[in-house]
């Protein structure tokens, strides 16, 4: 037996019922835990051809093998269900410190079937689980309502995973919010949770985590640290978070500008990292045992949004309600981002749909009369606060909005030019003209449109030799060529996997370059199993091939591993990526090829899944 | 002899130190049984670390009926003797901090013992909220 939890929550909310189960060792170190066991789980247990909205789907809150333990930045979590934005795999992860508390309380998974009669939450100390009756909770945004749990339950150290008013309107971009600013927020897993009548999940653990072997544990920890602190971008990580990137991308001519029609903004010093620490930022902030402290406390201390404070803001949140919509104004996107906190929503579809309208609006596509008299104009902060609000509240042209970019490009005639998105998800923030491997990663990402599948940083971080022993050309180092790119792609595609299932940040594991080796000497020291850096590829591939699956059984086509129309047929018009567009078609052949990936009808060929050891006879979803 | 200084007003909350405190007292990370806490005011972004002082004449140790609570000169803190600790929690009463508590496993106490002069806390701690001071 292993040392650690395994354990796994079953809870039905039709039937009330709440099982506990171990988790099967070998499944464990077939998919490792987090994203890796929920897309197991989500394989065998989601009947295929549902709605999302369907009592029957399955909704899954995955901790890390490596959760709640001392490896550093491992505290996060996936949360997989079939997604409202794609009818596909939907997959969201988040920090903070709720999935430690629930490995605290002796569970790495929480699985979630039916739907309840009335609101309820669920409540989690140790071994005692019960749903609970959430009807004075219902209509309350993520703050007020981690604020009433704490007081009703007499507990400030509970943690608590929420969702706001939009995922109780099933609004199809909203998130899971857990300590009031982190997000599981892509693939509208918040709509689902609210549709199962589920409030929030509240936790509290003192059983802790057992490890195999601490004292090893220690000693690798200090080498992987080690690792960490000499990347040359820890200082920058540890100062800046994300927010450095709006003067990165600036420079680079990739900033998503007015909807991804330019790549350079000329409002980028204003919404900048630097004025952001300058001027608003107090403390950093971390998720629990991270030494990467890439979060903030900020505090807006004068003018008309004196007052606004809260953690965050994350470079996506920044361009995505700033660039995009072409808003300069820092402070506004500030109490944007605390708006999509409290009401629960994700901040870059939150600004996809913004700045489609927008641009629908430029284009007379819509009247003020459509949107309730707002005037959509570009840059318009106040404008941009009206509608997070509508969206959130489920009210006007939020109601539009809320769908998603896919969706109601469908009913504006003409817009579907302006829609971007890929496979129902919107897009994030980077100008992939000038980004190709960036482009392949959204192109085939198993949840849409994503910048966490691949995150292939080694188009703009690695020097040419060092891309040439690895991905066969010098020029996969040169971030305007395709040369390269689908080989970067899958093997990003393949570490992120591993990383997702570990829990461990993307930010610590690929932005400080933990090595594949001492995580898999991490993984025996924890377990006690025998895991080679070789095992633990596999295991990345196993799960994009799952992945796949699930999709492929969820109605998806060769066809929808593909980029916007903006990307393709229009060129850069500014910026050091004027005049280019993307081509996709050549690299995507090629992809298909690394992946065994049959050209006609997507499918991963029988040898891969055997080779891989993916079994499909046990599922529901034939 | 050394003195641990706190400055709560760097500190990220991260919570590093209770893991690691736990792993090193207790081989499993168990925030429950950290000798420090991190205490989290969410809504303001306040992260208070909380740890034992040291107390010159220490309360904890006053009380106890089997003087279990004996002080190491070397390192500067005042360490629980568990054979001679009866699980009476006298010491749990008078400690104003909540920085002395039962482990209902053991029916002993536990309590801030510096890790024999290396505290883990203070060594795992990247912003340095928590530093060591040597003092006389």
């Amino acid at each position: 037996m292993p040392e650690w939890n395994g354990k796994r929550l079953l809870i039905d909310l039709d039937r009330k019922l709440i099982i506990k189960e171990e988790i099967d060792e070998k499944e464990q170190q077939k998919y490792l835990g987090g994203r890796g066991i929920n897309v197991s789980t989500l394989l065998r247990m989601v009947p295929k051809g549902i709605d999302a909205f369907d009592p029957r789907n399955v909704l899954c809150f995955g901790a890390g093998l490596f959760t709640g333990t001392t490896v550093p930045s491992s505290a996060r979590f996936n949360v997989s269900a079939k997604s409202p934005a794609t009818g596909m795999l939907g997959d969201a992860n988040s920090g903070g410190f709720w999935a430690p508390e629930l490995k605290f309380a002796g569970y790495d998974q929480v699985v979630i079937v039916g739907k309840s009669k009335k609101p309820v939450f669920i409540k989690i100390y140790n071994d005692e689980v019960s749903l609970e009756d959430a009807s004075h909770l219902w209509g309350k945004n993520v703050w007020e309502t981690e604020q009433i749990l704490k007081k009703t339950l007499c507990d400030d150290t509970i943690q608590i995973a929420s969702i706001g008013q939009a995922g109780e309107n099933r609004v199809r971009i909203a998130g899971i919010i857990n300590n009031l600013a982190r997000a599981a927020a892509r693939t509208g897993m918040g709509a689902v949770m609210g549709s199962k009548n589920l409030k929030a999940i509240v936790v509290k653990g003192t059983k802790g985590v057992k490890i195999f072997d601490p004292r090893r544990l220690t000693k690798l920890n200090e080498k992987l640290l080690d690792f960490m602190y000499q990347s040359p971008s820890f200082t920058v990580r540890s100062t800046f978070g994300t927010s450095f990137l709006v003067e990165l991308y600036q420079g680079l001519g990739v900033l998503t500008t007015r909807n991804s029609r330019e790549g350079q903004f000329e409002g980028a010093e204003k919404i900048s990292g630097r004025n952001f620490l300058e001027n608003y930022v107090e403390k950093s902030k971390a998720c629990f045992n991270c030494p990467v402290h890439c979060g903030h406390y900020f505090r807006v201390k004068e003018g008309k949004l004196a007052g606004t404070e809260g953690e965050g803001v994350e470079f996506e949140t920044m361009a995505a309600l700033g660039s995009k919509c072409g808003n300069d104004d820092l402070e506004s996107i500030l109490l944007a981002n605390n708006l999509c906190n409290q009401y629960g929503l994700d901040t870059i579809s939150v600004g996809g749909v913004i700045s489609f309208a927008m641009e629908c609006y430029e284009n007379g596509l819509l009247s003020s009369n459509d949107c309730d008299g707002l005037e959509l104009k570009w840059g318009e902060s106040n404008i941009i606060i009206q509608l997070i609000h509508l969206i959130g509240r489920n009210q006007g042209i939020g109601s539009l909005l809320g769908e998603g970019v896919a969706r109601a490009s469908k009913k504006i005639s003409g817009s579907g030019r302006f829609a971007l998105h890929v496979k129902g998800l919107e897009t994030p923030e980077q100008e992939i003209r000038g980004l190709k491997a960036w482009g392949l990663g959204w192109a085939v990402s198993s949840r849409g449109a994503d910048h966490c599948r691949s995150f292939p940083l080694a188009e703009t971080t690695w020097k040419a030799k060092e891309a040439e022993k690895f991905f066969g050309t010098p020029k996969a180092a040169d971030r305007f060529s395709y040369e390269g790119k689908p080989e970067m792609v899958k093997w990003y595609e393949e570490v992120c996997a591993v990383g997702d299932s570990l829990e461990l940040c993307r930010i610590a594991q690929v932005g400080l370059n933990m090595p594949m080796d001492l995580l898999a000497e991490i993984v025996e020291a924890v377990t006690g199993w025998n895991l080679t850096e070789h095992d633990l590829l596999k295991v990345g591939e196993r799960i994009v091939q799952t992945e796949r699956i699930f999709n492929l059984r969820n109605g998806l086509r060769p066809i929808d591993d593909c980029l916007p129309e903006r990307f393709l047929k229009e060129t850069v018009p500014n910026g050091p990526c004027k005049g280019h567009r993307y081509d996709l078609s050549e690299i995507l052949d090629k992809y298909y090829q690394l992946r065994g990936w049959d050209k006609i009808s997507g499918w991963p060929k029988a040898k891969t899944l055997e080779r891989l050891g993916i079994n499909l006879t046990n599922s529901k979803n034939i | 002899m050394i003195k641990i200084n706190i400055d709560a007003k760097i500190c990220s909350g991260c919570k590093t130190c209770e893991a690691v405190c736990s792993l090193w007292h207790e081989g499993m990370v168990n925030p429950l049984f950290a000798r420090l806490n991190i205490v989290k005011h969410e809504e303001i972004g306040e992260d208070i670390p909380v740890l034992c002082l040291q107390c010159v004449d220490a309360p904890c140790a006053e009380v106890c009926p089997q003087e279990a609570i004996e002080f190491n000169k070397k390192t500067g803190a005042w360490i629980v003797n568990e054979a001679e600790c009866i699980g009476c929690g006298l010491c749990v009463d008078a400690c104003n901090f909540g920085m002395i508590r039962m482990n209902p496993q053991k029916n002993t106490v536990f309590k801030c013992d510096y890790c024999g002069g290396d505290p883990q806390c203070v060594k795992h701690c990247q912003l340095k909220a928590l530093t060591t001071e040597i003092i006389e």
